[in-house]
């Protein structure tokens, strides 16, 4: 469990809905991560589905809150609630000046014990999901073409330069024209699709962004997939600073 | 060294049926274990009506089955285990109901503890919970170097997963959260007792008899429950420095493992015997840990603490000549054992790499004032590794932990944790205690209880291997 890392701001796809006439890849792109910033904080409850290649399925559940404080650095809570034997394993991570501080609290040890940061590249919770996955993407770490424009997307080519801290060699990312929310990606390891994300059920969570309800993470090579559904979401509620604190990461669901 | 040893039997037996069953003062189904569980059965009533979040019952059954390795094969342990706890929350507060039902298949007996039964209140920046819970401090595995506060259930050894170890204490804590600074005080009406293995038992690490005279246990010894006898402890945290944690800490109470007396005594009809008597003593316990994640991708972890008055075994004499040693009066009078101050300290690494995480740890005991009256070396150190590896989706978990008392003995847990299904782990293990140096003789009374650097040699020959099933809910 210590593998729980969430680099937020935006779970996931983020999106929004003001049009532009601003078309070239890199203005899209940069489009997509500016409404991606704009959910300063959210709770959500999280279905996670985990289907191996027998179709076999394990579920989890779990809480998230996250902020993006004054300073732009993002502080999240996951706190599982489900299945029994990990509920009330939690993990706190705020962003500081000198790196991430994650802290992981285990109920059955009852203790606290700071961990080091984790590599974007592992699978969050043995999902088809890495932390890189789940967290944000810097437009500026990518060279991005406009691949084409289908009636609903725009269909970005993106490629990570050497800034970039990622595991793919490709992306290739579907963009709602109308919500700047990304549909679908497929990821590459050399010229070959490994992963591909289908969302779905979008939700605008304040008003002009929108977010998917339901993600789906297929591992193309091993014939697994992971479904993520946002059971509920708040989005216009401020959360307090005192949540992302070792108070609450030790009461787990306790009050939230 | 850190270990603590439980070495030491109930020899006033508790018998059921025949069968030996352990003594755990701190819980049980005696007068104590009525009174918890009227306690148990009215918090269950009582705190849901109060409470305006969904009480909420969770759980898990658990059959478990060890069977001696090598030997005669024979059951080491049988049982199947029940929990069910009750919590919900209340506006500023929570509540929580822990209890534990144990079928022991060996013995064909019941017992019942209530593991914790606590209330949380909440203020703005002090935390308050008062009733039965589990103090945890400290940082090391397998050490209990600063976790002070609560007592141990050393009935099967260590042999217990970790989070069962402890056991539950009735205690007033209050945290005070001052933005870097946090603040524990914690008080301890009665001092606890630790749950030691049963007389005769596989994990009784005493000779039945000693030059033909047997061991007889008496009631523990320790100080009256009264207000001036009762515990405070102390613990200031600051986390003012980058991804760093300091803590102080004080504990003026009882030792938590107890040390044993050792008189002769003389009845009738009984006879002739040596009369063992688990001891607790008030000593002061100042100490003090860190831990960071500055040198990231490795985490260190430290801890270490001086306690004024350690309990040590003398060497208890073993021929009839030593009687006539001048000092041997008043090593009787005290009862072969001593008090001195002692230094614990522990340094852990940690890494992570993908889905495994390493741990190395250091340890070393120094006994202050030593000499021949204190059977223990003077300076006892150790090492300890963990290993613990998930595969499969986090479905398979591979785990190995060893400690090391360098130069003495060595005990050896790998494990594998395979989860069926959610929330139904299977987990078959081996115990494995080797004695590393066959010149120190690890059957006399003498120099085993309380020296915790021959604690896993005595169990040489209880080499195990477990399978649990746990379905939680």
């Amino acid at each position: 469990m210590r593998l729980l890392r969430f680099a937020l701001p935006g779970l996931l796809a983020v999106f929004l809905a003001s049009p532009l006439l601003a078309q070239s890849a890199d203005e899209i792109f940069d489009e997509v991560d500016r409404r991606q910033r704009l959910v300063e904080s959210q709770r959500a409850e999280i279905q996670m589905e985990i289907v191996d290649e027998q179709g076999r399925t394990r579920t989890r559940q779990m809480l998230l809150l996250t902020k993006v404080g004054d300073d732009d650095r993002t502080q999240s809570l996951v706190v599982f609630t489900a299945p029994a034997d990990i509920r009330g394993t939690g993990l706190l991570t705020i962003e500081t000046a000198s790196g991430d501080e994650q802290k992981l609290y285990l109920p059955a040890l009852r203790r606290v014990q700071r961990i080091a940061g984790s590599n974007r590249g592992e699978r969050f919770a043995g999902s088809d999901f890495t932390y890189e996955d789940l967290g944000s993407r810097d437009p500026d770490a990518y060279t991005s073409t406009l691949f084409r424009t289908t009636d609903d997307a725009f269909v970005l080519d993106i490629r990570p330069t050497e800034a970039a801290d990622t595991a793919y060699d490709r992306i290739v990312l579907g963009i709602d024209r109308e919500r700047y929310a990304i549909l679908r990606a497929d990821y590459y390891d050399g010229n070959t699709v490994v992963k591909r994300l289908r969302s779905s059920d979008f939700e605008e969570v304040i008003p002009g962004v929108w977010q998917a309800g339901r993600l789906v993470m297929e591992d193309v090579a091993n014939g697994r997939q992971t479904v993520l559904t946002f059971t509920s979401r708040d989005s216009g509620t401020a959360l307090r600073d005192d949540l992302f604190t070792e108070r609450q990461l030790q009461r787990g669901a306790t009050g939230l | 060294m850190a270990a603590p040893n439980p070495c030491a039997r109930q020899r006033s037996l508790d018998c059921d049926g025949g069968a030996v069953v352990a003594r755990d003062n701190s819980s049980g189904v005696g007068w104590g274990g009525v009174q918890t569980l009227w306690l148990a059965a009215l918090l269950l009533l009582v705190l849901p009506v109060c409470a305006q979040e969904a009480p909420r019952l969770t759980g898990y059954v658990e059959p478990y089955a060890a069977v001696q390795v090598g030997g005669d094969g024979a059951f080491l342990a049988g049982r199947t285990r029940a929990r069910l706890d009750l919590d919900g929350a209340f506006d500023r507060g929570a509540y929580v109901v822990r209890n534990e039902i144990t079928y022991d298949l060996l013995g064909d007996s019941l017992a019942y503890d209530l593991r914790e039964a606590y209330l949380d209140v909440f203020f703005s920046t002090v935390d308050l919970r008062a009733g039965r819970q589990l103090l945890v401090w400290g940082e090391t595995d397998g050490a209990f170097i600063t976790d002070l506060l609560a007592p141990l259930d050393l009935s099967e050894f260590l042999t217990q997963p970790q989070e069962r170890l402890r056991l539950g204490v009735t205690a007033l804590k209050a945290t005070a959260y001052l933005g870097d600074v946090t603040l524990d005080g914690v008080w301890i009406p009665v001092s606890p007792t630790t749950a030691i293995p049963a007389a005769g038992g596989p994990w009784d690490p005493l000779p039945a008899e000693v030059l033909g005279v047997p061991l007889a246990y008496a009631e523990p010894e320790r100080p009256d429950a009264r207000l001036a006898t009762s515990e405070l402890a102390a613990r200031l945290t600051w986390s003012g420095l980058p991804r760093t944690d300091l803590a102080l800490l004080v504990h003026d109470g009882t030792n938590r493992v107890p040390g044993f007396t050792k008189h002769p005594a003389f009845s009738i009809p009984e006879g002739l015997r040596i009369e063992v008597t688990p001891t607790y003593r008030r000593r002061t316990v100042l100490g003090a840990t860190f831990e960071t994640a500055l040198l990231d991708p490795v985490v260190l972890r430290g801890e270490a603490a001086y306690e004024s008055q350690a309990l040590f075994d003398e060497p208890v004499p073993t021929s009839p000549l030593a009687l006539l040693d001048s000092t041997f009066a008043e090593s009787l009078e005290r009862g072969f054992l001593v008090e001195r101050p002692q230094v614990q300290a522990a340094l852990t690494a940690e890494r992570i790499v993908g889905t495994n995480m390493f741990r190395l740890t250091g340890l070393g005991r120094w006994i202050l004032d030593h000499d021949e009256e204190v059977s223990a070396e003077a300076f006892q150190p150790a090492l300890t590794g963990l290993w613990n590896g998930t595969f499969r989706r986090e479905t398979l978990t591979l785990r190995a932990f060893a400690y090391w008392n360098i130069g003495a003995d060595l005990w050896l847990s790998p494990s594998l944790t395979y989860a069926l299904r959610d929330a139904l782990n299977l987990e078959v293990g081996v115990q494995l205690f080797e004695n590393l140096d066959e010149t120190e003789d690890t059957s006399p009374l003498s120099g085993l209880i309380q020296e915790p650097s021959r604690a896993f040699a005595v169990y040489d020959a209880n080499d195990l291997l477990y399978a649990r099933l746990r379905y939680s809910f």
